[in-house]
């Protein structure tokens, strides 16, 4: 994966306010300013949520498309980057809770049990002697196999993780976006943290 | 018109074997659907009525085709290869029909029907029919009151006003009716039923379930339905059927209000989304949360084994999750 | 617990990373950490993990650059108007996809389907034929999408592209079971025909609004279902009355 220096470090507010404004008249060389500058993050957070490169691109498409169509909506209280993050991350969840075909399911319920007795263990739990193994391999900061052992995480755990670790949304945030408890966020992300330092020390 | 074939006046008024017609002659074609409503028949005080019994042997699964003006009708299904016909209607009336011709063994099929003399009455034939256990039987009628028992073939009921009661469980059942309510107590392989603004009351499950309404309840209460799609325009729909299998259960409203009661841990995988309703959960610890644009609410969850898939879709009607 | 040091827990361990432990509970895990090889070595870890994913590039490059396709459709999407029935003609043709591409749910045969439908509540002529002319005043008055006999065109609405041609039959249908219905009025009683009129209007009502946040919102995958719901209850309706006066 190529890491892409977003076109503008610091988009200022007036600036997206004039480029929303003309988008809304039709313009749609102002929306590709928008594209050309936010397409890497958006892309980003869909490839690390759906690990899945071909629904990833899909997903992308259909974020930007959905901001097009929701320019209108689009106050300018928040940061457009921000507000289309967050179309993003509704775009991933929404299909990832709807897609029948692929019958995705959001494991985030704490009441969820059958999922986790797949894997090693029922999430993140006092379990300190196992962990004391575990030596710093030499790559650990290699960022592809970190991404790599994201992409292999359990769905509910890698949602969490992206979300909270590498995204920066906080738990509260969390919840209110996939509906589930804070508690339950928080179990998930320590069991993916724990995946995470088992994966990496292999 | 009644093909001739079932018609007793083919045979020169002398009958099969086993026949008993107490029926005086024919009179004009009847209206056919709710012109035989409930209401005072203008001309008359009380009306005289005239018995009608019929009696005859067929096939254990015989189909059997009964229209017109009845006002009740109980349709009882015996461990029996005969049927019979009985009842009262007000005097003046036609009721006809008979046996479908059988050149080898019993009768396969039968038909009758009941014509009005007039639009308006009263009360129109009261009437109560026994069949074959796995006959299937077909019966039409205006406003009329229908109930069903032991009869596990098949039923295809069609009324506009009134009621239908089915307590045994049919291999196939199917309730057509405007504003008559609906109750089926035992529930069926295959079941449809189909109201305007009658309500519908479902228990005892359904391999295969189809319940819509426009304006009724719809009420699904006990049993498994394996596939299960619950429709209102803006009725109410209450959903408190078993979960725990293998099934997918659909409940699809604009505007009414979704109960769906559920046991505590309960094996669902829910799927919830409105438009612009809300969302409650008194079950399981998820929360829902806003839906697009920031409107509606969507709730999706797997509890348990999710083994039971419950989608649930409203435009504006709100969607409350209750324990059982 | 002789003989055996205790450890730290890994969820507080993590509330540690995280920094949300309270105070005193941070200075006794600290203090552990400086005295217990096995939590330090754990904490290493977990902090690494941490630190590795706070610097994963925030923005990855698609495989190819999906502007082309995505303007495409945002071109199309300026582009798509309702065409009124009568001409027709189709301003917009179903989005063609680059083989390949998963189906998404707007271009599925459903949704055309209810898009088929849609068009048939706009058109001035259904709606009237069903109802007598002060009801479909009423109901124009109501929904302005419904056109009154007599009255001026609806301005075109921006729907989803993807129509087709097939919204012609579904308008059939709908105009072929009106006129059985309207056949049949005169053999109904006033109190079924009110009865299929109220609920008519009550399904009508709900198309209506679906119909319109639709336009406002083209990729609700839930409006489409609800929208075809509703059509459905009308075509059942419809063929049931239709049928209410036949013989067996």
């Amino acid at each position: 994966m190529t890491a892409v220096p977003p076109a503008n470090d610091f988009p200022d507010r007036d600036a997206d306010a004039q480029l929303v404004e003309r988008a809304r008249t039709g313009d749609v060389a102002a929306f590709e300013h928008v594209y050309r500058r936010e397409v890497g993050r958006v892309y980003a957070l869909c490839l690390r949520m759906t690990a899945d490169a071909a629904r990833a691109r899909e997903l992308t498409q259909s974020v930007f498309v959905r901001a097009w169509d929701r320019l209108g909506s689009f106050r300018g209280d928040s940061q457009l980057s921000s507000w289309l993050h967050r179309i993003a991350v509704n775009e991933v969840l929404t299909e990832a809770r709807t897609d029948r075909r692929r019958r995705a399911r959001v494991v985030l319920a704490e009441d969820r049990t059958a999922e986790d007795a797949g894997h090693d263990d029922a999430g993140a739990r006092e379990d300190a002697p196992e962990m004391s193994g575990i030596t710093l391999p030499e790559d650990i900061e290699t960022r592809m196999d970190l991404d790599r052992a994201i992409a292999a995480l359990p769905l509910g755990a890698r949602t969490v993780f992206v979300l909270h670790d590498i995204e920066g949304y906080r738990h509260e945030e969390i919840s209110r976006m996939t509906g589930s408890a804070e508690g339950t966020l928080r179990a998930q992300l320590h069991r993916a943290r724990k995946l995470l330092m088992e994966a990496l020390s292999r | 018109m009644i093909s001739s074939r079932y018609s007793a006046r083919r045979h020169g008024g002398s009958l099969p074997v086993g026949w008993a017609v107490v029926v005086a002659a024919a009179l004009a074609a009847a209206g056919g659907d709710a012109r035989a409503q409930k209401g005072g028949d203008p001309a008359k005080g009380a009306t005289p009525r005239v018995a009608i019994e019929r009696r005859g042997a067929v096939a254990s699964d015989a189909s059997i085709r009964l229209f017109g003006a009845f006002s009740t009708l109980r349709i009882i299904g015996w461990d029996r290869d005969s049927l019979v016909v009985s009842g009262t209607m007000p005097k003046g009336w036609v009721f006809d029909g008979g046996l479908a011709s059988a050149p080898a063994g019993l009768p396969r099929g039968a038909k009758f029907f009941v014509e009005a003399q007039s639009e308006g009455y009263t009360s129109g034939a009261m009437l109560e029919i026994h069949v074959p256990l796995r006959a299937r039987v077909w019966a039409k009628s205006g406003s009329a009151d229908i109930e069903v028992s032991g009869v596990t073939g098949g039923l295809d009921l069609n009324i506009v006003g009134g009621s239908v009661t089915v307590s045994s469980a049919p291999r196939e059942l199917n309730i057509e009716s405007m504003d008559g309510s609906v109750r089926v107590l035992a529930g069926a392989a295959w079941l449809r039923v189909k109201t305007a603004t009658g309500d519908i009351d479902v228990r005892g499950g359904s391999e295969d379930a189809g319940l819509s309404s426009v304006s009724g309840t719809v009420r699904v209460t006990g049993g498994r339905y394996e596939r299960g799609k619950f429709e209102t325009v803006t009725g109410d729909i209450v959903y408190g059927g078993e979960v725990g299998y293998k099934g997918s259960v659909d409940l699809t409203t604009h505007s009414g209000r979704v109960e769906l009661r559920l046991p505590p841990r309960p094996n669902v995988e829910l799927d919830a989304a409105t438009v612009t309703g809300t969302i409650e959960n008194s079950v399981t610890s998820s929360r829902p949360i806003a839906g697009r644009e920031g409107r509606g609410m969507e709730l999706g969850f797997s509890s348990g084994t999710g083994d039971t898939r419950v989608v649930v879709r409203s435009f504006k009607g709100n969607v409350e999750l209750k324990p059982r | 617990m002789k003989g055996e040091r205790e450890h730290i827990a890994f969820d507080t361990l993590n509330d540690y990373a995280d920094g949300v432990l309270d105070e005193r509970s941070m200075s006794i895990v600290s203090k552990h950490i400086e005295s217990c090889s096995v939590c330090a070595g754990q904490y290493s870890v977990l902090r690494s993990v941490l630190q590795s994913a706070a610097q994963l590039p925030r923005t990855l490059a698609p495989p190819d650059d999906i502007w082309a396709e995505l303007k495409e459709s945002l071109d199309r999407r300026k582009e798509a108007v309702l065409p009124v029935i009568g001409t027709g003609h189709i301003v917009s043709k179903a989005d063609q996809r680059s083989p390949g591409a998963t189906q998404k749910r707007w271009q599925s045969p459903a949704f055309l389907a209810v898009a088929a439908l849609i068009l048939v509540i706009v058109s001035s002529g259904i709606t009237a034929l069903m109802l007598r002319d002060n009801n479909a005043q009423r109901l124009a008055n109501q929904y302005p999408s419904v056109r009154a006999p007599g009255s001026a065109p609806v301005p075109p609405s921006v729907l989803p592209v993807g129509f087709t041609m097939a919204e012609g039959e579904y308008s059939r249908a709908i105009g072929e079971l009106l006129q059985a219905v309207d056949a049949q009025r005169s053999r109904l009683s006033p109190e079924t025909i009110r009865t299929v009129d109220r609920s008519l209007a009550v399904i009508d009502s709900a198309i209506a609004e679906a119909r319109n946040a639709l336009v406002a919102d083209p990729n609700n995958a839930t409006l489409v279902d609800l929208l075809s719901a509703s059509y459905q209850r009308k075509l059942d309706l419809l063929r049931r009355t239709s049928e209410l006066s036949s013989r067996i």
